[in-house]
């Protein structure tokens, strides 16, 4: 075969195995959907603060330049040079917020943590590589916890499968296993979390809203708080 | 009223439209206006194509995946300037082809990692020796885009694989149709003197077994 022949038969392969399907269309179309309102939503409230800031501001600026400081009369300003009025601009493009990961049906980020022996590193700390693993670990850590290494091999296997092989029947197997042995563990948070995103990918739709309303409800604090609320908006949950 | 190819369009969108606005437009113009519906329809209609594009450009890692949903996510924003000369598609393209920039570098780097640790992905079904050498081939083209320069690996994928003209490939990508097919033949060539040394390590390897 020449070297021609061989490129274009591998091109051939490739375009082939990489064609655009074997993604779960319906569950990141909902994705998609809620992160699009979510950002909406940030931006309205962005907006908003800005108004009442700008408001803020220039009121009591307007008033002492009519009223003085006193509130007694008029007071012709000292110079010439008018007195700025502080607004803030308000872009004319929505605001790049990045929404925080993970969502349907992976996370852009996975929810991993840092594996460091020791110090450890909070898991729900979202880097920015994936693949901190390889990368030296960040400074200051919020809590210097050993992890029972049983328990971390049992976190990454089941992240192995929900992340890596994509096999979210796999993963919730492996979720459960984590979390049966590990109810309390260190990773319990996140495992729960990714779990209910693996339960929405198999379509499983009543499991998948039990698990992501303790989350929107703020059982976790504001741990994905935002992000469950807009998984179960696009899965139409009552409120 | 303004023409809407005006290159001094303003940010804001008008809400009506000139008669006879084409209905790839008239979503556009909806989409850009925040209209969720009109944000699912634009992903009904391009999610393949965009999907094929980003799994061709990152050898359908998960990164393509995120490609795909921050194209759509940028496209309310992004559509505030399309002004219907080029196809919905093409901007869409244009719209992956910039943020794959931002993830180039995390697919490299995981690929790496992946290869050292002995985890390439490899087939989950029993496959004809066929398909099973096809495979090798997907994957020998995957590491050898992987070891291309952004700018090129997109040219390979617009205009070798996806086999598009590369007037159509350089208005995605935002250069010139120049710029374009230099970039082409500087990639086909790298591909060709990769593919040569496979072949070379593999005739070594051959010779060299008792």
């Amino acid at each position: 075969m020449t070297q021609r022949d061989l490129l274009d038969e591998a091109v051939r392969a490739y375009r082939a195995a990489h064609d655009g399907r074997g993604a779960d269309v319906a569950a990141e179309r909902a994705e998609l959907l809620a992160r699009h309102r979510s950002r909406r939503g940030q931006r309205t409230a962005w907006l908003a603060a800005a108004a009442v800031l700008t408001l803020s501001l220039g009121l009591p600026t307007a008033w002492a330049l009519t009223f003085g400081p006193l509130g007694r009369g008029s007071v012709e300003p000292e110079t010439s040079v008018p007195v700025p009025v502080r607004s803030v601009p308000v872009p004319e493009t929505s605001v790049p917020v990045r929404v925080p990961e993970p969502s349907v049906p992976e996370p852009s980020v996975p929810v991993r943590p840092v594996p460091v022996p020791m110090p450890e590193i909070s898991p729900a700390r979202q880097p920015s590589d994936p693949l901190a693993v390889a990368s030296p670990a960040p400074a200051a850590p919020r809590r210097a916890i050993a992890v029972d290494p049983a328990e971390r091999r049992a976190y990454d296997a089941a992240h192995a499968l929900h992340f890596e092989a994509r096999d979210a029947a796999a993963a919730v197997a492996a979720w459960d296993d984590y979390l049966a042995t590990y109810p309390r563990g260190r990773f319990a948070t996140e495992a729960r979390y990714n779990r209910a995103l693996a339960l929405v990918r198999l379509g499983l739709r009543d499991e998948a809203v039990a698990a992501l309303e303790p989350f929107a409800r703020g059982d976790h604090g504001r741990y994905r708080r935002r992000e469950a609320a807009s998984l179960l908006e696009a899965l139409g949950a009552p409120r | 009223m303004r023409a809407l190819t005006s290159p001094t369009m303003p940010a804001f969108v008008p809400v009506s439209l000139e008669p006879g606005a084409s209905d790839e437009l008239i979503l556009a113009r909806r989409v850009a206006r925040g209209d969720g519906p009109a944000l699912g329809e634009l992903y009904d209609r391009h999610h393949l194509a965009v999907r094929a594009f980003a799994q061709r450009l990152f050898g359908g890692a998960p990164e393509a995946d995120d490609l795909v949903q921050e194209t759509f996510l940028a496209a309310p924003s992004a559509l505030r300037r399309f002004e219907g000369r080029a196809s919905l598609r093409t901007f869409l393209l244009s719209i992956a082809v910039n943020h794959a920039r931002h993830q180039r570098r995390s697919v490299a780097r995981k690929r790496g990692m992946l290869a050292r640790l002995g985890l390439e992905p490899s087939p989950t079904t029993e496959a004809p020796d066929q398909v099973e050498e096809r495979r090798s081939l997907a994957r020998t083209m995957q590491r050898l885009l992987d070891a291309l320069p952004l700018d090129q690996r997109v040219a390979v994928v617009l205009c070798v694989i996806e086999e598009r003209t590369s007037a159509e490939a350089a208005e995605i990508a935002g250069v010139a149709e120049a710029t374009m097919r230099t970039r082409v033949f500087h990639a086909r060539n790298k591909l060709r003197a990769a593919l040569e040394r496979e072949l070379s390590r593999e005739r070594e390897l051959l010779g060299a077994e008792p």
